[in-house]
């Protein structure tokens, strides 16, 4: 299977104040085309930070993530907006939707950016929208709807853009155990459904459960990968 | 789909915006009625300086410009008329022999000008004839017949019918002395021009000033319009050294510097509410990029670029201003065009305004032409204010932006 993200010997060591902290200490991954993988460890082990270099929105300090044959290290930040936008999909733990938008606008936003025809974007706006169980939400906006409804839109704008994979950090954060369980099982499906790669950060036993691999972090380093 | 993002983003705070939209149009407001009050007095004192002291046009003797002296006249007098009346932009002129001598009542005396006209032509340039408050029935075709500012009368404690006596000098040098009976009171809102003039007919001071028919001071000119005043002026201007032709710009150059001065306070004016708006703009739209600085990371983060980032900010800022904008010229439109109609009582200060010239009844105008370069304002100024907070709201890092209230 293709390897989608190559990331190695990465380090992100913060020094703002007289003391140096690595968040990042040395790590190397390897993901694939369609894996359902969860990065879990406690509070502060750098699983977000880790999550936030793959998809373009920090710099490491050393070492090389490729995506695609691209070294993300190396673009500018202008190079990176644009990469973002067409090779990564994101979930973010408070949902983060454009609160004037409706949900069906709000999946199609990152496809407006990328300049997909209004008869297009809407077609497929719809479809994932159906896809994650809110066909009759579609004109909705985002204050109108439940804390699992919202993320389940934040999963179809994801999507939307047709990335190589989608990050999720700490999707299931906000959601109750019922909420929890329909999106695990909403994300799972697309990622059989649309050949979705997911990668989460997580340290919910319930998002560890439904992962097919699972990357232990542990003070910035990887404690352990199972693939199960 | 950004233009309907930023006009929905104004939106999202109502009561703020709609403050920030008020104080544009409220300071709009104002500073468009000041430009047309102001405007207006100044149009209304031009108009009324044309209308009733100085005409479009003036011609004298150059002599007569260095010393108003009697015998200073312009020769030749039916000629030069004759070539004024055969321009395409005269409307009417009137010829006036002007003498400076005393006024003098039982009880007291004052400086004066014996203004000397022909009624029916004098009647076409000016509207003195409008200006009088008391006279007895066809009050010029008496034996000798002046007309007196009831300001003058009161200071020589006359009244009408009664006589007053003028002395003056001849055109051979020495002083005569003749009584003529007013006929009719006038009064105009300009005190020192009520104070110094006096009207008598001009055939009947020119006997007496010892100066013939074809002999005068002054020919005013009316023009049809005031647009033709400098091509007037050169068509009218003499071969003659000896005759000098001015146009009220020059003889009451602040007037003319007035209109200038006008249109430059008005810039002054409307760029210090501008700038004061910016600034009120500019601290609205650093709250909105201050609070949404996660949504804005966020943005970033699924692919909007800097350019569109900047874009949004200045699309929100210019819909704030512009609605502002635009209520406010249409506020301004609605206040100009009521108070133009019924004029602007000010007859609580009209002894302070008199003595300057202005009338106490104001008429607010403002040129259409100045509404586009308003909004044109308006709009400029929005989108430097957008700059600073859309530069802002660039600098944020998405990893950043997105951890604030996590």
């Amino acid at each position: 299977m293709e390897s989608v993200i190559k990331v190695k010997d990465l380090y992100k060591i913060y020094d703002e104040t007289s003391v140096e902290v690595r968040a990042i200490n040395g790590v190397d991954i390897e993901i694939n085309e369609g894996e359902f993988t969860a990065v879990v460890g406690p509070s502060g082990s750098g699983k977000t930070t880790l999550l936030n270099m793959i998809g373009g929105l920090d710099k490491p300090t050393s070492g090389n993530i490729m995506i695609g044959g691209q070294n993300l290290a190396l673009m500018s930040s202008s190079k990176l907006i644009d990469f973002r936008m067409h090779n990564i999909g994101f979930i973010f733990q408070a949902y983060n939707l454009i609160p004037v938008l409706t949900a069906i606008e709000n999946v199609e936003f990152v496809m407006h950016l990328q300049g997909i025809s209004y008869r297009e974007r809407r077609a497929r706006a719809k479809e994932l929208l159906e896809a994650v169980g809110l066909g009759d939400r579609l004109n909705s906006r985002p204050a109108k709807l439940s804390g699992g409804q919202q993320q389940r839109v934040a999963v179809a704008r994801a999507l939307a853009s047709r990335p190589r994979f989608i990050l999720a950090d700490e999707p299931t954060a906000n959601l109750d155990s019922k909420s929890t369980e329909n999106l695990l099982d909403i994300m799972y499906q697309l990622n059989i459904k649309e050949k979705a790669t997911f990668i989460f950060s997580s340290h919910d036993q319930r998002v560890v459960n439904k992962a097919r691999r699972v990357i232990n972090v542990e003070d910035g380093k990887i404690m352990s990968d199972i693939t199960k | 789909m950004i233009f309907i993002v930023a006009w929905k983003n104004v939106w999202r705070n109502k009561i703020r915006s709609i403050v920030v939209m008020m104080s544009v149009a409220v300071g709009l407001l104002c500073g468009i009625f000041f430009m047309a009050f102001m405007n207006g007095m100044a149009k209304q004192r031009i108009d009324s300086a044309i209308k009733s002291e100085v005409s479009h046009i003036q011609v004298h003797s150059s002599e007569y410009l260095d010393d108003e002296e009697v015998g200073n006249v312009i020769p030749d007098i039916k000629n030069i008329e004759q070539r004024i009346n055969d321009s395409k932009y005269v409307e009417a002129l009137s010829t006036r022999i002007i003498i400076s001598g005393m006024a003098k009542s039982a009880r007291a005396s004052k400086g004066v000008k014996i203004v000397g006209i022909n009624r029916e032509s004098e009647q076409k340039v000016t509207d003195i004839h409008t200006k009088i408050t008391d006279s007895i029935p066809d009050y010029f075709n008496k034996k000798y017949p002046v007309l007196m500012s009831e300001r003058l009368a009161k200071e020589l404690r006359i009244r009408l019918k009664q006589k007053v006596t003028f002395v003056f000098q001849t055109v051979e040098g020495g002083l005569t002395e003749t009584s003529f009976k007013i006929t009719a009171l006038y009064k105009t809102s300009n005190k020192v021009f009520d104070d110094m003039m006096v009207f008598v007919p001009r055939s009947k001071i020119a006997r007496f000033a010892g100066l013939n028919n074809n002999q005068a001071h002054e020919i005013a000119v009316l023009l049809k319009n005031n647009d033709d005043l400098n091509l007037a002026a050169d068509e009218l201007k003499s071969e003659n050294n000896l005759i000098v032709t001015r146009t009220w710009k020059k003889i009451m150059p602040e007037l003319g510097m007035m209109i200038d001065m006008m249109d430059n306070m008005l810039v002054i004016f409307m760029s210090i509410i501008l700038v004061a708006l910016a600034f009120g703009i500019i601290n609205t739209m650093l709250m909105v990029v201050l609070e949404r600085s996660r949504e804005i990371g966020m943005l970033m983060a699924i692919g909007m670029n800097g350019k569109r980032i900047f874009g949004m900010i200045l699309l929100e800022t210019l819909f704030l201003s512009l609605t502002g904008g635009i209520i406010g010229i249409i506020a301004a439109t609605v206040v100009v065009n009521i108070t133009s109609k019924n004029g602007m009582d000010l007859s609580a200060y009209s002894k302070g305004l008199e003595a300057i010239g202005y009338d106490s009844l104001v008429f607010p105008v403002l040129d259409i032409s100045y509404y586009p370069v308003l909004i044109l304002m308006v709009v400029i100024t929005a989108l430097l204010s957008s700059i600073y907070p859309a530069a802002k709201a660039l600098k944020l890092n998405p990893a950043t932006a997105m951890r604030i209230d996590a």
